[in-house]
């Protein structure tokens, strides 16, 4: 009896440890958490298109290639920051790779803008705003810190008063939509999320690679059909890939 | 219990394989011979400081209001009092997250205190060291409550009534009799909520924010050092492995016993 109720629990251990992942779906892909506002309806309308079931895994990308490095079973990968698909083909990992979207940094502010902020002169220059951005070991961060520099500021000098340097994009805008910062440094795109406004920063086009990372026909297509979901995309803040 | 079934050892031994095996990937993994260099470079030495210093205020804070607040709840049991005391000891079971989006819905900029304290002071407390002690304070606390209170509510209260009988103030009793009678149990108590706010990541990041050498605690470097240095965030999390283990010891050898204080007051909570 207690063999076999012994028995019964490892079995069952062992199942729940084996059906915990999304491998029931057709292709699983790994984006950049940023993409998240318009790849979920993008990937909702190949689905329907094509009945492929489709499973997408967000995180930052960084983290991300690091899954992809240790062999998670990924199809497709699509990253934020063109360093990370180098370092994975470097490995062998991912061949090639073209771009389904574009972003460019922004300042983030509550939807009514209740402090009036008309743009990144204003908040280079007041000193009264709670300000936050990403920290540099993340692409946000990383984008954030060549734009103030290039500007002769610094992310964690004196001079801005940074309240925090966040450990992901989704971070900066929480704290914007919670109102503990009145500006955050984020991506255009953020303003796409209920309650947050997004002022354009003049700067560079960042764009969003996609990578098969392990072929199929499945996976061929979704590429392609991302490829010209520009409509979504546009729809949720992006730029054209 | 002299013969212990074979499949309840064979359970048994997964249970400390779950336990063991990653404490010993990170022992084997870990960049010892770096550790040196690599916790004294700049952001990584100004973690550790900040660390040391918030999580040592934050020990002072919670003895000194921790200790009364136990010799309030332990007094006699009532109805407010049984409340109090499973409010006092919840945050030990909620997420940190939780706690942290309960701290800003509190003294967040626009908390029920936090805006008084934005409007009459002037004070935010998103990336300053004083929001870092108050997420700690909230996890740590009920930790020191819980040691203390079970311990008073175990002492012998005989001596106290032969003190007051022969004429010694309820002040002087407790100076006097009950506080030196529980020291090991405020000590034990002490160094658990000390070693929970060393630890302390999730409601720091929520409601402190992370900044080098103001808000970045060792457990927010980590989570960074993860995506740009994996070596560093394991030599972090080796001396986070240390200061654990140096607690555990310390407590086992100079105050409890084995099988001691703790897990005894633990098995009385539960009856």
């Amino acid at each position: 009896m207690t063999r076999w109720f012994g028995a019964a629990i490892l079995c069952l251990a062992l199942l729940a440890a084996g059906c915990g992942g999304p491998e029931d779906a057709e292709l699983t892909v790994l984006a950049a958490s940023s993409t998240r506002l318009a790849l979920d309806d993008a990937v909702e309308a190949f689905e329907r298109e094509s009945g492929i079931d489709v499973a997408v895994s967000y995180a930052g990308s960084q983290t991300l290639a690091a899954q992809v490095a240790a062999g998670f079973p990924a199809d497709i990968f699509i990253s934020a920051d063109v360093v990370h698909l180098e370092r994975l083909r470097a490995d062998d990992l991912v061949a090639n790779w073209t771009s389904i979207a574009s972003n460019s940094l922004a300042i983030l502010v509550a939807d009514d803008n209740p402090l009036g902020i008309t743009g990144l002169d204003e908040v280079l220059l007041r000193d009264d705003l709670v300000i936050v951005a990403a920290d540099p070991a993340v692409p946000l961060g990383a984008h954030t810190e060549r734009l103030l520099v290039q500007l002769g500021h610094s992310l964690d000098g004196d001079d801005l008063r940074l309240a925090s340097l966040e450990a992901s994009a989704q971070a900066v805008a929480a704290k914007v939509l919670d109102g503990e910062a009145d500006v955050g440094f984020g991506f255009l795109s953020d303003g796409g999320l209920d309650g947050l406004q997004a002022l354009a920063i003049d700067g560079p086009e960042l764009l969003y690679l996609i990578a098969l990372v392990r072929d199929s026909d499945a996976g061929a297509q979704l590429v392609s059909y991302l490829q010209d979901a520009d409509t979504e995309f546009a729809a949720a803040g992006f730029g054209p890939g | 219990m002299n013969h212990v079934p074979k499949t309840v050892r064979i359970l048994g031994l997964i249970g400390a394989a779950l336990i063991i095996l990653p404490l010993l990937g990170l022992v084997s993994r870990a960049p010892w011979t770096q550790l040196w260099s690599i916790a004294s470079t700049g952001s990584v030495r100004s973690a550790i400081f900040l660390t040391a210093v918030t999580s040592i205020i934050t020990t002072c804070i919670a003895v000194g209001v921790g200790v009364p607040l136990a010799i309030v709840l332990s007094e006699r049991s009532d109805g407010w009092r049984r409340i109090l005391r499973a409010l006092v000891t919840l945050p030990i079971v909620l997420p940190p997250v939780a706690g942290g989006i309960a701290l800003l819905a509190a003294f967040g900029r626009r908390g029920v205190l936090g805006r008084l304290l934005e409007q009459w002071f002037g004070i935010t407390l998103l990336g300053t060291p004083a929001a870092v002690v108050i997420a700690q304070l909230f996890v740590s606390l009920p930790f020191l409550v819980v040691a203390v209170d079970s311990a008073l509510q175990n002492r012998d209260r005989k001596i106290e009534e032969a003190a007051a009988t022969l004429g010694s103030s309820p002040g002087r009793t407790l100076r006097l009799v009950t506080l030196p009678g529980i020291r090991p149990a405020i000590v034990a108590g002490a160094t658990l909520a000390w070693a929970r706010a060393v630890g302390e990541l999730g409601a720091t990041l929520t409601f402190a924010g992370s900044f080098p050498g103001r808000t970045r605690t060792v457990p927010s470097s980590i989570l960074l050092l993860l995506e740009t240095d994996p070596e560093a965030a394991r030599a972090l999390a080796a001396v986070l492995l240390i200061v654990a283990a140096a607690v555990l010891i310390g407590l086992r050898q100079r105050w409890m016993g084995v099988g001691g204080y703790w897990s005894s007051s633990a098995t009385s909570r539960d009856r």
